[in-house]
Parts: structure tokens; C-alpha cells; sequence
């Protein structure tokens, strides 16, 4: 399979089992987590089963393209369930197996790690999943979103496309991976990730990121008044972003570094609370769509 | 004797953290045994079984019945049970209704000295199998987990969902039902193989039937299997598993239902890396055995992984690659932090806070600095070792700015070690750095050179003076700051290195360091209090006994060594029976001495012989007491201590101190007390019990 066969399968596998295959959103993000189709719907009562492929950016691990396993952009492919289904670990397996990755050869183990985003206030419990010993999958039953406790839980699986796409394909290189049978992953991303890597480490300007920063949190705050929660959030995604670049910059220091990351999670706390309030307004119109 | 059935019960799970297993099965069995008991229900042998997916009991032989009880509850007095005229009260009677009975069913009894109308009734006990609900109700809810998650919607909380749950009595399936999981008789095999559905028809073939399916669920026979493997594929080699390891059988077994060692390797070059990184790599990250050449020998480049299937050629490359990339990663890191001089990271530890009252690392790191010089000057070291122990103070948080120990919090101490040495910084101070935090637990090792101990010591000291002065000191169990166990490792470092220097001085030029709302000699004082009670609960754990302590202690803030070398002397001589009875005879003295105010001495106002003899004894041996005292060899004083026994004795026995002419008496009371001021540099004898 090369990656975009992966993708397809992964799209039909979930399409099959009800998700709605929901777009990448057009913000620059640290991941699959931060799209509102996971952050926003995994709030309130109202039932939600999507999966996606997110390009994530996390710009500290850049390598300029030189290290075979690292990327400051890489591409997650997201599933969120809610309520989380009694067999979801079987599901889970079944998309793996059915990839061509044979149990009985291959050693597959749930190894406990518990999950947390101190920028989006959110916690859960679960595991990596291990295919012989490399994580491919982190399984999340989520508990807390936005600093709220969380009924009905929503289970989330982040499977790491290019992770199994070195797997199926045996390739130690994450840039010799086939995107299609004729082009690689690097032939596509190579110089992206030079780029990138010279500007998030080198290049991006300190001083217009802070004052980004505090424009879009600025701006945050009038939308929140004005009850347009949805642009909101999308501010609140670009100072995550922008608050990672500051730190791949090296231009945070542990105090700064605990300050951004408490500014954010206070605008995702009252997103959070203003979108369930926003979402009972309307009646929380998905609970009588896809109730079963 | 009641009928006798076995029972089962297995709580199928989504993979526990492996970490919860092994309390999570102690819990489950004293809860569940226990829940029984206090049902008089009787049982034979309980096995526990469990796997990362199943909590299992298998208790043999549970009677099928309760036993029969005797049913006690106590009613009203007797005085306000009956009226004067005999006939039952209101008290009385409601007690009858409340209870349903009859006067048939009552007696009299005392209870807190009065006598008590009693409800006594003979109860027949139920069948067990009614009652196996609530008792598995109970046991899974009290269970306790260090976290526990919700996960459908009764909101019922465990470690990770359960998914299945197999109750048996007997050959029938207990009706249970917990978080939406009604009971059965079915579990399930390996996921691997299947995941099939097994039907279980009696408790007793549980553990074969999983056998067949490739799991073993006995956590005791697994772990003997996997340590049976790995003895397998390493003794040929002549490569051994290091004791920094030894905790990965129990990690792997609870990762594994059907465990199988791998052994795979690393390609050679990266030995170069330092040895820690490595082991961390392999043991932290992906629960690999490192292995070592020989018991004390290098480490190779072959480790094991533990594999959940039998199949294990196809899985080898996955665990190579995995390692492969981490390593790569990790040398990333060493090499990226040994491009910049290692005393260079010090600017950087200003963005790292300390303690927000307290500062920066950065800040923390010049009040170490000052403590350390103050400290090697009491200590009396020589210029060169002086400039060591400040270098090493200068440089020993550095390392917690790079990005290796960022990585990996553990090899903190050890890649100050590398770095320092890579700066071309001496071995001394290299080790110094390492060995600050040293010992980092309870049985751990100690500083080995002057640097570490030093530098360790002030760091403990400026975090213990630090938290006092912002009014953070420990109350009851609360020690967030564990400043109880860095006391403990100051006095064992001072021990090891036998350190004299007065702590007080040492606290003394310090607390100026802090500027806090509190005044520096109201810290001084409570910091002060601190180390006392804290060094006297250190010596009580020694072994040493509350008197012994008591006796040596007074002036222990002067020197802690020497106060601890006084109590250990004390504590050797005490084992002698001679010892134990001269101290019990001068404290006779010192007891005599407290009361008696006044006194004098003269030698010529000595008349009897045995006073004579024991003032003579103590001239003989009064200058070698003296140089003893003086060069601090207890051992001697002691020794000549116990010289004064038969003189002692014969004294007490014959002579009388409270004579009636008080010229006497005081010159007695005299001769006493210039006997016992002489030993009161070392000794406090007032203060022994008799034991």
C-alpha cells in the first residue's frame, strides 16, 4: 500500500462503520486533536463520529529534512467516536489487520499512556498502540475537554500515517516512503520541511509573533462578546501555532513557556463552555440525527 | 458440613496499565476474600491469575451456604424496657415491632456495666450463590486504582474499561452486572490468535482452556517462563541481564499474555554513546533488556524484547528499527549539546524557574556557590580543592538545560558528567557534578570525593533554607519539598565523608542569601529546630536508643559528626554489662549532684579510704581523660570511663555523701562533680535510662 492507498482504505474502513469523513481544517495546527470537528464536537451530549486526515505541525521537531524519523509536519489520520462503542478496540485492530498486517507475525500491544493537552485543558486515558515495538497509534478515552468533564465519552484514535506507511512498506527512511507508486514522500516534502525547519528555527520574526499572538487573542475575546464561538476558536488555533513557533525559536523561557500555555487554555476553557451553551440553544439538533 | 462449589470469576478488561496489575490483583483478592468472610461464607484456596487483559479469582471449595449466626442487637435498658408494674413499655414494644419479633426472641444481657434488653436470634444463613452480586458489587467498587476513567454511561469508574465479565459458582453462571456488562460464562483467548470466544464450564478448567488458547494467565508461571527464555538465549553468549534492568520481567510480564524473548541488536557504533543514554533508551522508552559482557562488564550491542506472539522472525526488524531511530535521536541530542561549552548553558538556567519566590535556577545556582565556598572554608580544605568545589557548584545544574537530559530527567547529574568532561573540565569536578545529588533515594549511594559531598550538601541547604524563609516548611505529612529527606541526606553525607564543621555556623552565614518577609534569625532558629528533631529521628533510625541521643546531642549543631561519633561510642560501650552499671552508678551522682547546691573540694578534707581511692584513681587517669577528650577518641575515654567501676562501688557502698557535717558533705558532693564535668564534653549521663 503506498500512503495514499492508506488513506483511501482508512476512509472507506470508517466510512463503513458510520463516520462522516470530515476534511482537513484550514488552520495550522499541532494536531488532529485541535480540529474542530474533534475539539468542539467531542463537547456536550450530542452524539459525533468522524474521521479525518490532519497535517499536524510541530515545528520543535523539525530537521531540515536530514533525520529519517523526524518532521515538523506530518499527517495524522484522526478518528472520533461519541459515544466510544463497546467494540472499538476490535474496530481499531480490524482497520489494521485489514491494511495486511497479520497479528499472528507482527506484535501488536496497548502500552499505557495517558494523554494531555495542557493548551486545550484536555485529559484522557488510554494507550500507544505498538506494531513490534514502534507506536503507530495513540488510543484516547477522552475525560476532559476545554477543563469540562466529559458524558457521553468520546474515544479518539491519532494513527500516524507515515509511521505505518514506513511499516507496511519497510522503509526505514520516512522520506523513501511511496506516496503514490511513482513519487516518494520526499520527492513531495523534502524542501517543505527544509524550509519550514530554517523558518521555525531561524527565521521567524520574535517580535511579529508576539504581537500576533496578542492580536489574536485580542481578537478572540471580541468574538467571544459578539457569540461567534467558531471564529473564535479559529484565533484560539492560531495562537497555539504561533505560541509553538515562539518556542521552537527558542525565544520562551520556562516561565514565559507556562504563561502562553495558560492564556491559551483559558480561551479554549470559555470556547468550550460558550460552544455548549451555543449548541443548546439550538436544541442539540445531532441528538435526535444520530441517536441509535 | 455444608456442600462445597469452586468459583470464578474473571473481570475482562482493555489493557491495565501494567503498572496497576500488581496491587490492582491484591486489592481484588483481599476485597473479594474478605467480602466473603464478613459473610460467613467459608472457602479453601484462593489463586489469584491475571494478565494485561484479566483480573481472575479461583477460589476452591466456597460452601454454598452461609454459615448459621447468631443475630445480636441490643434494645432499651431494662429500667425503661419494663414498667413498674412488669408489663412491657413503649420502648419495649416499638423495639418488638421494629424488629418483628416476639418477647420469645429476647433476653437479658450487660452491656457498658447495665443490663440491656437483647435481640438474639438464631439466623439461618443464605445460599451463597444470592449473595456472590453484592459481594463482586462491592469488591469493584472499592478497588482502587492511582487513576481511574469513565467510559459509557452509567459513569461507573475503573482503570480501563471492562468488557466482559465471567462468573461462575459451580457450573452456574452468577447474574452480575456492572457498567453495562452483564455476567457469562465465556472469556477470551489471545487477541492475536483469534480473540475467540471460550466457553468455560467449570472454574476448574479456567486455566487450561486459556492455556490452549495461548495464554497463560498464572502472573507467576509467565514471568518464570520469560526468565527461563531470556537465561536461554543469554548464557551461551556469556551476557548478562544488569541490575538496573531487573524491574523489565515484571514490566514485560504485565505487558504480555503470552510472552516470548527476542534477541535483537544495535548497530555497534553507537556504544560510543554514554553507556546511561543507552540503558535509558532501551529500558524507559521500549521496556528492552539491555545486557552486559560478564557481571561488571560493557555493555553489548545485543538486547531482548519481549514479544506478545510466538512468531518472532518478522517482528526482530521492527524492534531493531525502533531503537535504531531513538538511538539516533539520542545522539542527535549529545552531539547537538557538546557543541556548545558546557559552562555556556549556565545564562540559560535564567529561564528556568526554581521556586517563583525563590528565583531562577539561575539564582539558585549563586546562592549554592556562596554556601559551598562558606562550607569548604569550615571544612578547612586547601586552596585547590576550594577552586573545585566552586566549579563544580558553578556548573552543577547545567545540564538541565540540554537537550538530552530535557529527554531524559533521569540522566540529570550524569550528563553534567559527560559535558563537563568534553569541556575538559577535571574528573573531580566532572564527578562532583554527578554526584550532587547523590544519595538520590533512601539506599542509595553516596557521594564518593569532596566535590559532590559539598556541593550536595549546600545544594539541600539552600533549598531547606529557601522554602523556611517563604513560610513553606513541612506541617504533619506534608513535605512537598521532601526537605525531611534532604536533612537525611546531608547528616549520612557528612557521616560517610566525616565532616566537622559547625551546621550552625553554615546556617548561620547563609540565611542572609534570602531576602523574605520572615527575619533571618527567625529562619535561622526554625531551621535550626528542624535539623534537631530531624537528626534525632536519622540516629533513632540508626539504631540507636532515645537516651543514647538524648545523652550526646547538645551540641550536636556544632558538629553533627562528632556528635554522631559520641552517640555510636556510647552505643558499642553500652553493650557491656560493667558499662551499663557504672552509668546507672554516675548518674547516681549526677542525681546527687542536681540537688546539692553547694559544694567545695579540698584534699585534704578526704578521710575515708574509699573516697581517698577513688580521688586518686581519678588524679592517675584525669590527664589521659583529658587528651582523649581533646583528639575525640571516645572509644579510650570510655574505656578509662570504666576504670572507675570497682571505685565507683566501693565509694557508693561505703561511704556516706550526705554526712551530717556539711563541710564534709560539700567536699564530697565536690570530689563527685569534678569527676562527671570531666566527661561532660561527651556525655550528658543525667539523661540515660537504665535499660
Amino acid at each position: 500500500m503506498n500512503l495514499q492507498e492508506i488513506i483511501f482504505f482508512l476512509n472507506i474502513f470508517w466510512s463503513n462503520k458510520g463516520s462522516i469523513i470530515v476534511q482537513p481544517y484550514d488552520i495550522e495546527k499541532g494536531a488532529g486533536t485541535f480540529n474542530p470537528a474533534t475539539f468542539l464536537r467531542a463537547l456536550g451530549p450530542e452524539p459525533w463520529n468522524a474521521a479525518y486526515v490532519e497535517p499536524s505541525r510541530r515545528p520543535t521537531d523539525g530537521r531540515y529534512g536530514e533525520n529519517p524519523n523526524r518532521l515538523q509536519l506530518y499527517y495524522q489520520y484522526q478518528v472520533l467516536i461519541k459515544p466510544s462503542p463497546v467494540d472499538i478496540q476490535g474496530l481499531y485492530l480490524d482497520s489494521i489487520r485489514e491494511m495486511g498486517i497479520d497479528f499472528k507475525e507482527h506484535d501488536v500491544r496497548f502500552v499505557h499512556d495517558d494523554w494531555e493537552s495542557p493548551t486545550l485543558g484536555a485529559t484522557g486515558l488510554g494507550w500507544e498502540v505498538w506494531l513490534d515495538g514502534m507506536e503507530i497509534t495513540q488510543f484516547t478515552y477522552f475525560q476532559q475537554v476545554g477543563g469540562i468533564e466529559l458524558e457521553p465519552i468520546s474515544v479518539e484514535l491519532t494513527y500516524g500515517l507515515e509511521r505505518i506507511a514506513m511499516f507496511i512498506q519497510q522503509k526505514d527512511d520516512v522520506f523513501d516512503i511511496l506516496w503514490n507508486d511513482r513519487l516518494t514522500y520526499g520527492d513531495i516534502r523534502r524542501r517543505e520541511e527544509f524550509e519550514f525547519s530554517t523558518f521555525n528555527f531561524e527565521t521567524a520574526n520574535i517580535d511579529k509573533h508576539v504581537s500576533l499572538f496578542n492580536e489574536y487573542e485580542n481578537e478572540a475575546e471580541l468574538l467571544l462578546e459578539k457569540d461567534l464561538v467558531l471564529p473564535a476558536y479559529d484565533m484560539v488555533m492560531k495562537c497555539s501555532h504561533i505560541f509553538n513557533i515562539l518556542e521552537a525559536r527558542g525565544a520562551l523561557s520556562v516561565t514565559e513557556r507556562t504563561s502562553y500555555i495558560q492564556r491559551v487554555r483559558n480561551m479554549a476553557k470559555t470556547i468550550a463552555e460558550d460552544y455548549i451553551k451555543a449548541r443548546e440553544k439550538l436544541g442539540f439538533p445531532l441528538l435526535a440525527k444520530l441517536n441509535h | 458440613m455444608s456442600e462445597k462449589k469452586d468459583l470464578l470469576i474473571e473481570v475482562g478488561l482493555e489493557e491495565l496499565p501494567h503498572s496497576f496489575i500488581e496491587n490492582a490483583m491484591k486489592g481484588f483478592e483481599n476485597n473479594f476474600t474478605g467480602q466473603l468472610s464478613n459473610q460467613k461464607i467459608e472457602f479453601g484456596k484462593v489463586t489469584a491469575f491475571s494478565t494485561p487483559r484479566r483480573m481472575t479469582l479461583f477460589i476452591k471449595e466456597v460452601n454454598i451456604n452461609q454459615n448459621d449466626y447468631l443475630e445480636e442487637k441490643r434494645g432499651p435498658s431494662i429500667e425503661k424496657a419494663y414498667l413498674p408494674d412488669g408489663s412491657p413499655s413503649k420502648a419495649l414494644t416499638g423495639f418488638l415491632k421494629g424488629n418483628n419479633i416476639t418477647k420469645d426472641d429476647i433476653a437479658t444481657k450487660v452491656s457498658e456495666n447495665r443490663e440491656y434488653v437483647f435481640l438474639l436470634r438464631e439466623i439461618k444463613g443464605k445460599d451463597t450463590f444470592t449473595l456472590l452480586h453484592e459481594i463482586l458489587d462491592i469488591t469493584l467498587k472499592s478497588l482502587y486504582f492511582p487513576k481511574t476513567m469513565k467510559w459509557e454511561n452509567t459513569g461507573f469508574q475503573f482503570a480501563r474499561p471492562i468488557r466482559w465479565i465471567l462468573y461462575l459458582f459451580g457450573e452456574a453462571i452468577v447474574p452480575f452486572k456492572i457498567a453495562d456488562v452483564v455476567s457469562s460464562n465465556y472469556t477470551y483467548g489471545h487477541r492475536s490468535y483469534g480473540n475467540s470466544r471460550i466457553v468455560i464450564n467449570n472454574p476448574t478448567e479456567y486455566e487450561k482452556k486459556l492455556a490452549a488458547n495461548s495464554v497463560i494467565a498464572d502472573r507467576y508461571k509467565r514471568k518464570l517462563q520469560l526468565q527461563k527464555q531470556i537465561e536461554k538465549i543469554i548464557i551461551p553468549k556469556g551476557l548478562e541481564v544488569p541490575e538496573i534492568a531487573k524491574d523489565l520481567y515484571d514490566i514485560n510480564n504485565d505487558l504480555t499474555e503470552f510472552p516470548h524473548a527476542v534477541i535483537c541488536e544495535f548497530d555497534k557504533y553507537f556504544l560510543e554513546l554514554p553507556v546511561e543514554v543507552l540503558t535509558s533508551e532501551m529500558i524507559e522508552h521500549q521496556y528492552y533488556f539491555p545486557l552486559i559482557e560478564g557481571s561488571k562488564g560493557k555493555l553489548s550491542n545485543y538486547f531482548i524484547a519481549v514479544s506478545n506472539i510466538c512468531e518472532k522472525s518478522k517482528s526482530v526488524y521492527g524492534y531493531q528499527n525502533v531503537l535504531r531511530a531513538r538511538l539516533d535521536d539520542g545522539r542527535f541530542f549529545f552531539n547537538e549539546d557538546k557543541k556548545k561549552g558546557f559552562s555556556e548553558y549556565n545564562e540559560k538556567l535564567k529561564t528556568v524557574t526554581f521556586h517563583e519566590q525563590l528565583g531562577s535556577m539561575h539564582q539558585k545556582i549563586e546562592r549554592i556557590m556562596k554556601i559551598s565556598e562558606v562550607l569548604a572554608g569550615l571544612v578547612s580544605l586547601n586552596n585547590k580543592e576550594k577552586a573545585s568545589v566552586c566549579k563544580t557548584a558553578e556548573l552543577c545544574k547545567n545540564d538541565l538545560v540540554t537537550l538530552t537530559v530535557n529527554e531524559f530527567p533521569g540522566l540529570q547529574g550524569i550528563m553534567g558528567y559527560y559535558y563537563a568532561r568534553a569541556s575538559h573540565y577535571s574528573e573531580d569536578v566532572a564527578r562532583g557534578i554527578k554526584e550532587h545529588y547523590y544519595p538520590r533515594f533512601a539506599a542509595d549511594i553516596l557521594p564518593s570525593c569532596i566535590e559532590g559531598s559539598l556541593v550536595g550538601i549546600a545544594d539541600r541547604l539552600d533549598t531547606i533554607l529557601g522554602i523556611f524563609s517563604i513560610g513553606l516548611k513541612p506541617k504533619g505529612s506534608k513535605d512537598p519539598f521532601a526537605l525531611r529527606r534532604k536533612v537525611f541526606a546531608i547528616v549520612k553525607i557528612i557521616i560517610s565523608m566525616k565532616l566537622n564543621y559547625s551546621m550552625r555556623k553554615l546556617i548561620a552565614d547563609s540565611a542572609g542569601l534570602y531576602s523574605c518577609q520572615k527575619s533571618s534569625a527567625l529562619v535561622m532558629d526554625e531551621v535550626e529546630g528542624f535539623f534537631l528533631d530531624r537528626i534525632k529521628s536519622i540516629f533513632t533510625e540508626m539504631g540507636f536508643l532515645y537516651d543514647e541521643i538524648d545523652a550526646c546531642i547538645s551540641n550536636v549543631m556544632d558538629d553533627i559528626y562528632e556528635a554522631y561519633r559520641r552517640v555510636l561510642a556510647l552505643h558499642e560501650y553500652r553493650s557491656h554489662k560493667d558499662f551499663e552499671d557504672l552509668l546507672i552508678s554516675f548518674k547516681r551522682m549526677g542525681n546527687i549532684l542536681k540537688e546539692e547546691k553547694k559544694f567545695l573540694f579540698s584534699e585534704d578534707l578526704l578521710i575515708e579510704k574509699e573516697e581517698k581511692a577513688l580521688y586518686r584513681h581519678f588524679i592517675s587517669v584525669k590527664d589521659r581523660i583529658v587528651e582523649n577528650v581533646n583528639i575525640k577518641n571516645y572509644n579510650q575515654v570510655y574505656s578509662i570511663l570504666s576504670s572507675f567501676k570497682p571505685y565507683v562501688d566501693n565509694f557508693f557502698d561505703n561511704v556516706l555523701v550526705m554526712d551530717e557535717n556539711m563541710e564534709l558533705r560539700e567536699n564530697r558532693v565536690g570530689l563527685l562533680k569534678i569527676i562527671i564535668n570531666i566527661f561532660s564534653d561527651i556525655i550528658d549521663i543525667s539523661k540515660i535510662v537504665p535499660g
